[in-house]
């Protein structure tokens, strides 16, 4: 299988009043079509490593590839582009637009692209919002759902442009156990349904254990790499 | 076309604040069109009153002559004069009027009725009875009216300054809207006043008005022009009375003024609250470049907002401006006659309105600028 991330010799300096570096000489590799999970305690470097793959942070040594695409290279329009287009985010604070409803944050980053829409899209837009199970919703303003109806709705909204690369923040950082499980079988669903790759930072155990591959980063560096 | 469908969420979303920006901009829009338009109407009321029933361009004799002869043919040659608009020839010598122990310095002026009427409305504006229509009969002025207690139908003697005594009927009393004039011309037919001061077939002077009083001196020239060789003197209103167009340019440079720093104050007022606006929607401007929207597409966001805010201020303004016109007119013309007009000058409206809605748009050129250089890592790093 060919590699839907591919990191080398990666580092992370924040240079300021003092300078921290916060990851060291990183070499990951991450399979098309694999279900993955980044574990480590907080201020290990894990955020960071998922914000350079995610092209929301730049690296400051090393080199970049996602879906064969060398991202440190690229200017902030084609990075916005591959953002658009490869890659589906899923923040632990849904970071969904209060403005809109779910089924418009779920239709954005379509809009973003093609600046209007078709049936064929509206008709996406259901059913992903059916696969979330937020059909009752889907026309409330963000605002206006619970915490676990925003993070499904944010999923949704993650898979509408057939994203290659799903990256998770703590999907699931502030669910309550029933929500955090039925978010993990979704995430599976994807993965299996769509062949999409995910990586997923999480503080969860539980949920570690249930990906297929468990990566490990401690103070910048990757202590540990599990198949499981 | 997505920046403009979020561009216009964002202000249904925030309602309050889309008003209130709506509001100060209308404000601004509406002063600035009171004042513009107010200012305008009142300096042409002013100088319709002022130089209406005035020669703007007047022919008078040379230095050293008392009377202009062979006049026919000037006046046909100056009728010819393009910017001529009314041309009438006068006889004007002062003379006295004693009526019983009264007695008033006048200046007879004899007018040819008809042409005279295209520049002093003689017939319009007399009040009581007629003006002349024979040698014998003269029209007096309100105020001299008054003073001798006159009344149509009455006789007044006339004294001319050779010791002439000649008697007049008076056929009718006008208002010309200024008590000096009222007060000091008798008005004769034009033989008449020939008659009484022994002129013959001469005159005094030819009296014109043009289209544009503030071209009067070049109108001049061209009288002089067609005039050619003959001796004679030409004045006009502008040359004669420099302070009133100073005046008049002066009150028009301070109406651009206040126009301007109202416009001004508002584009800063804009400038600022869209800033402001970039700072609250930040993290929805964060999520949506995480989500792959173009820096320029999030410019775009602000600028239409910008433009949309501008488009509803300029049509609330320019109503509001123009009601509060409207309004302010029909207040100070309760009285009576108001020397300011209510008209509108469209071509003005529009220019107001889309003033304001290009003037928005470049107060939010600043906050689009702002959201360009916004980096989405900060909002996703700090929630």
């Amino acid at each position: 299988m060919a590699d839907m991330i591919n990191m080398e010799k990666v580092s992370k300096i924040y240079s300021g009043a003092v300078e921290t570096q916060v990851l060291f000489d990183i070499d990951l590799k991450v399979e098309e079509g694999s279900f993955n999970s980044l574990v480590g305690q907080s201020g290990s470097g894990k955020s960071t490593l998922l914000n350079i793959i995610g092209t929301l942070d730049k690296a400051t040594k090393g080199t970049v590839e996602i879906a064969g695409q060398r991202t440190d290279t690229m200017t902030k329009d084609q990075l916005a582009s591959l953002r658009n287009q490869s890659i589906g985010f899923i923040f632990q604070f849904h970071h969904l637009l209060p403005e809109f409803t779910a089924r418009e944050n779920v239709l954005m980053p379509y809009l973003i692209q093609h600046g209007k829409t078709t049936p064929e899209i509206e008709n996406r837009v259901d059913e992903l919002l059916g696969l979330v199970g937020l059909e009752a919703v889907k026309n409330n303003l963000s605002t206006e759902m619970s915490g676990g109806q925003q993070q499904r709705a944010a999923i949704a909204r993650a898979l509408i442009n057939n994203p290659k690369l799903i990256l998770a923040d703590e999907p699931t950082g502030n669910l309550d156990t029933d929500t955090t499980d039925s978010v993990y079988r979704l995430l599976r669903q994807i993965n299996e349904e769509y062949g999409t790759t995910l990586l997923i930072v999480t503080h969860d155990r539980k949920i570690a254990e249930r990906t297929d591959r468990i990566i490990m980063v401690e103070d910048g560096r990757i202590e540990l790499d599990l198949i499981t | 076309m997505v920046s403009f469908r979020i561009a216009l969420r964002f202000l249904k979303s925030s309602k309050m604040q889309t008003l209130l920006i709506i509001m100060g901009l209308a404000v601004g829009i509406a002063v600035q069109i009171f004042v513009g338009q107010l200012l305008t109407n009142l300096q042409e009321g002013f100088l319709e009153e002022t130089t209406g029933n005035a020669s703007h361009v007047t022919v008078f004799p040379a230095e050293d002559e008392i009377v202009i002869d062979n006049w026919e043919s000037m006046v046909a040659s100056i009728q010819d004069i393009d910017g001529i608009t009314a041309v009438s020839p006068a006889v004007d010598s002062p003379a006295l009027i004693v009526i019983s122990d009264q007695s008033r310095s006048v200046q007879v002026r004899g007018l040819d009725m008809e042409l005279a009427d295209d520049i002093y409305e003689l017939s319009e504006n007399t009040y009581e009875g007629t003006v002349p229509t024979n040698d014998s009969q003269v029209l007096v002025g309100k105020e001299l009216a008054e003073g001798l207690g006159l009344s149509v139908g009455d006789d007044i003697g006339i004294i001319t300054p050779s010791q002439n005594t000649f008697t007049l009927w008076v056929s009718g009393i006008y208002d010309l809207g200024s008590a000096i004039v009222n007060e000091r011309w008798v008005i004769v037919n034009i033989a008449s006043a020939q008659t009484i001061y022994g002129l013959g077939d001469n005159i005094t002077s030819i009296e014109t008005q043009t289209t544009d009083i503030f071209t009067a001196d070049a109108t001049a020239e061209d009288v002089r022009s067609a005039l050619g060789a003959t001796p004679v003197k030409i004045n006009n209103w502008k040359d004669d009375n420099p302070d009133f167009f100073s005046a008049l340019a002066s009150q028009g440079a301070s109406s651009y003024m206040i126009q301007t720093f109202v416009l001004l104050s508002v584009v800063i007022g804009i400038a600022s609250i869209l800033s402001i606006t970039v700072v609250q929607k930040s993290r929805q401007i964060g999520i949506l470049k995480a989500m792959g929207i173009k820096d320029s597409q999030s410019s775009l966001i602000f600028l239409y907002q910008g433009l949309l805010l501008g488009i509803g201020g300029a049509i609330v303004g320019v109503a509001l401006g123009g009601v509060l016109f409207y309004g302010f007119i029909q207040a100070i013309s309760s009285g009576g006659d108001s020397i300011i007009s209510s008209s509108f000058d469209v071509s003005f409206l529009i220019m107001s309105g889309l003033i304001a809605v290009i003037a928005s748009a470049v107060a939010s050129l600043l906050p689009a600028i702002k959201s360009r250089k916004l980096d989405p890592i900060e909002v996703i790093r700090n929630g």
